[in-house]
């Protein structure tokens, strides 16, 4: 499938590296995309008819810091950034028949992203989004606009990374019914809490040990505060358990009134303090809890765990690597696969 | 209170009416209220701008220019006494534009006309911004996306929803007024389309549910909903409060209710409606909720609208006895004519059913059951029905009450009073709904057994 790529940051970077390994070994499997546009924050890369895009000196010069319409050494004709909603004229112009974004998440500014999926949805085009921001901001809007244009809609990259937490979510949900989820599904906050437990350290030396390790944003909020747990929860309840909510809506807490003192008692009795995230038939709720030490909730670092509590099998759950620009790119890889296939089936069945 | 308002064309139709409009709106905010105005075209302003298309479409440029000027003139005269030369002179040079361009081709299209009807909610919503000193947008700006069935277009309502939430909120809550076309919207790509059916009145609910409205009111000449339409029964009163299922069904028996699908919206979110008068602002007007009265005896009746030019066609014939097919096939045929049936009844014999259906598609109706079932010689339907028999001249009327639901003996009070005044009944609904008894009567007799049904139940003052 012919796609549009929107991002070059550390996901976007990883998948092309991942499709340009797969071009060279020859590994070509069906349904994998092929990227015809390219579109980062100053400008844009096209592909021009009949000729691939060089995927290596593409991401050999976003390394060093050039923007993709200045990467000449990729081919393709490059296009500066101009204009209101240029971004958005540029995907429905594409003539490709995938969306992938991985632009950045910003909650409080999802109309970007929104209006690349809106354009690439009214012409048509299928779509793999790993941005969390309008997916938790109008997940209900997204999946109408999908079912009107009958144009598939996969974002699996934005829950887990690649450990795949919503299809097994959707897999649990066909048989038996998900009631509830709890999960700890961000990276920044795990490791500030377990640096609070194991070296003793308070809330803002953990934090700023954290940001120098380049694991925590200059800007933290959307880590610290819940945000990003917020959202997942949000996209997690919508796709497993069909509860239309959005973070907006939810109850969220962040970590920073979680205190040494706070941590050392639980401990006490056998628990430790996580960033949990729940979603129930009324909602969606984030902020500090105590798990049981070494239950299924206690995992460390970037690793994400996720419970599902269904009726007749009690409790699932699915713990790996919750984040990463190569282990996102293998959800999009899965999300393009699948959206080839049931086009095809949709084609054959005609 | 968060209220959306809407202004029906009556209520904006030249300077001084939209000024009162305005006035009122501008009250409610400076009372601290959060308030998005809807607007329709100036009263008459949409039947023109639909003879216009036409006009420019079927290349009649005395028509065209004659119809232009009159859109023109009414539009100038109210926007100078406004000071709102600048917003619509603009507006009426695109539109000449517009029509001059379809002129040119010699082709109307579906989506063409929408844009030309279109500029009557545009001109009256920019005078209404100028009158409020507010933003005025029309209901694309405001986010209202639609499928491409232009003419009657449906919202895709989650994404619509999303995006005046979005366009809208920032503004409401910093405590300013908007004001937003009714009817218009866009389709994904942004060419203009319009909401038919429950027009300017769907605008509003639609808004009123993506704001979490508290209260959603319509203005109109009117003061609310009533127990009768006076002029048959003088001593009819206004409805102070009555629910969502009501009033779709007092709508479709003619009162002046709102579009059902108009009421949909705030049905759904539970978001109460106030039909109110521009004329009579002091009065709180017909509240909609979703309050209801199931089993309430003493509410099994609250209104009895008429509908009047009505006619009944009945097919008949022996064969039809013990074939229940044929009364699908009667509804398929009428819905595929797109005639619409207000009234269903089958004769306990099989032998007969009979559709009310308005004179105006009476000829339309006719045609489509001769051809479907009359004129057949062959297949299931072939020698089924034998005699195709019209009735003009009648009137639809209905008892409707929610608290009926579960009351015994409703019905046979409403026929008791009808024959105590001496009426005959040509025909009862069959399977009419939970909350009305339907009947249809002579036309010259309607008044009296509205009356008559009105008094058994004392709706009167
Ligand atoms: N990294 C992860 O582990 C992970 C896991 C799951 C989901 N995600 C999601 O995946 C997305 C990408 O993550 P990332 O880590 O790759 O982020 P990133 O490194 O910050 O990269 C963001 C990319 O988007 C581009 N961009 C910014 N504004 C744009 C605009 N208006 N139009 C087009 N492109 C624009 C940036 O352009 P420049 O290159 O010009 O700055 C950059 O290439 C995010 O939404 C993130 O939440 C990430």
């Amino acid at each position: 499938m012919k796609a549009t790529l929107v991002g070059m940051g550390s996901v976007g970077r990883a998948l092309v590296t991942l499709l340009a390994q797969r071009q060279r070994s020859g590994g070509h499997r069906p349904g994998t995309p092929e990227i015809r546009a390219v579109v980062d924050s100053r400008g844009a890369r096209l592909a021009r008819a009949g000729q691939p895009l060089d995927l290596e000196a593409l991401v050999a010069a976003k390394a060093q810091g050039v923007p993709v319409h200045r990467a000449e050494a990729a081919g393709g004709l490059g296009v500066e950034a101009g204009g209101p909603e240029w971004s958005q004229r540029l995907i429905a112009e594409s003539g490709t028949e995938l969306l992938i974004e991985a632009g950045p998440t910003d909650l409080k500014r999802p109309a970007t992203a929104m209006g690349h999926l809106r354009a690439a949805m009214a012409s048509g085009m299928h779509v793999v989004c790993v941005n969390k921001a309008p997916l938790a901001t109008a997940m209900p809007a997204l999946l109408e606009l999908a079912a009107y244009n009958r144009v598939g809609l996969r974002f699996s990259g934005c829950v887990g990374a690649g450990t795949p937490v919503l299809a097994m979510g959707e897999q649990l949900a066909r048989g038996d019914r998900v009631r509830g989820i709890s999960a700890v599904v961000n990276g920044t906050t795990n490791y500030i809490l377990t640096q609070m437990r194991d070296a003793g350290q308070s809330f803002g030396e953990a934090l700023a040990g954290a940001q120098q390790l380049g694991y925590a944003e200059a800007d933290p909020s959307g880590d610290v505060d819940g945000w990003d747990t917020a959202m997942k929860m949000v996209i997690l309840a919508a796709a497993v358990m069909g509860v239309k909510t959005t973070v907006g809506r939810s109850q969220v807490e962040g970590i920073s009134k979680v205190t040494r003192e706070a941590m050392a008692e639980a401990a006490a009795r056998g628990k430790t303090i996580k960033l949990v995230g729940r979603a129930g038939e009324d909602g969606v709720s984030v902020g500090p809890a105590e798990v049981d030490r070494h239950g299924p909730l206690d995992v460390a670092g970037s690793i994400n765990a996720v419970v599902f509590r269904c009726d007749t099998l009690g409790e699932v759950t699915l713990s790996g690597r919750g984040a990463g620009g190569p282990e996102t790119a293998t959800a999009i890889l899965r999300d393009a696969e699948d959206l080839a296939k049931a086009a095809g089936a949709d084609r054959g069945g005609r | 209170m968060r209220i959306v308002m809407k202004f029906g064309g009556t209520s904006v139709a030249g300077a001084e009416k939209i000024r009162h409009a305005a006035g009122l709106a501008l009250k409610a905010v400076a009372e601290g209220h959060q308030v998005v105005v809807v607007v329709s075209a100036m009263d008459g302003v949409t039947e023109d701008l639909l003879d216009l298309a036409d006009a420019a479409g079927s290349g009649n440029r005395a028509a065209l220019y004659t119809v232009l000027g009159k859109v023109r003139s009414a539009h100038e005269a109210a926007a100078r006494a406004l000071g709102a030369m600048d917003e619509v002179d603009p507006l009426l040079g695109r539109l000449e534009t517009l029509v001059s361009g379809i002129l040119a081709v010699g082709e109307l299209t579906a989506r063409s006309r929408d844009a030309v009807v279109a500029f009557g909610e545009r001109l009256s919503t920019a005078m209404m911004g100028v009158a409020m000193g507010c933003r005025a947008m029309d209901g694309h700006g405001a986010g209202i996306v639609t499928d491409d069935h232009f003419g009657e277009a449906d919202p895709l309502m989650e994404i619509s929803m999303h995006q005046v939430r979005q366009n809208l909120e920032p503004i409401i809550s910093g405590g300013r007024p908007v004001v937003v076309s009714g009817f218009i919207a866009a389709n994904q790509h942004g060419v203009t389309t319009t909401l038919g059916r429950g027009g300017s009145d769907y605008t509003a609910t639609i808004l009123g549910a993506a704001i979490r409205a508290d209260e959603i009111w319509i203005w109109s000449d009117v003061d609310g909903l009533m127990s009768a339409d006076p002029r048959a029964v003088p001593e009819a009163r206004l409805l102070t409060a009555i629910n969502f299922a009501e009033a779709v069904e007092m709508g479709k028996f003619g009162a002046k209710s709102m579009h059902p699908r108009a009421l949909e919206p705030a049905a759904a979110h539970r978001i109460n409606v106030r039909m109110r008068s521009t004329f009579n602002p002091d009065n709180p007007g017909t509240l909609i909720s979703d309050a209801t009265a199931a089993g309430d005896a003493a509410h099994a009746v609250r209104s009895v609208p008429m509908l009047k030019k009505m006619a009944m066609v009945t097919v008949g014939g022996a064969g039809m006895i013990g074939r229940p097919g044929t009364a699908a096939a009667v509804f398929t045929a009428l819905a595929e004519a797109r005639v619409n049936a207000h009234m269903i009844c089958q004769s306990v014999s099989e032998a007969g059913i009979s559709v009310v259906v308005s004179m105006g598609q009476l000829d339309k109706a006719r045609a489509a059951l001769e051809r479907a079932l009359v004129k057949v010689t062959s297949g299931p339907h072939a020698n089924v029905v034998s005699s195709l028999k019209v009735q003009e001249n009648l009137a639809i009327i209905a008892a409707v009450g929610q608290g009926m639901k579960g009351v015994p003996g409703v019905a046979a009070r409403v026929f008791v009073a009808v024959a105590e005044a001496g009426v005959n009944i040509n025909a009862i609904a069959q399977g009419s709904s939970e909350l009305s008894i339907a009947f249809a009567v002579d036309e010259a007799a309607g008044s009296k057994a509205v009356a008559a049904v009105h008094r058994a139940f004392g709706l009167g003052g």
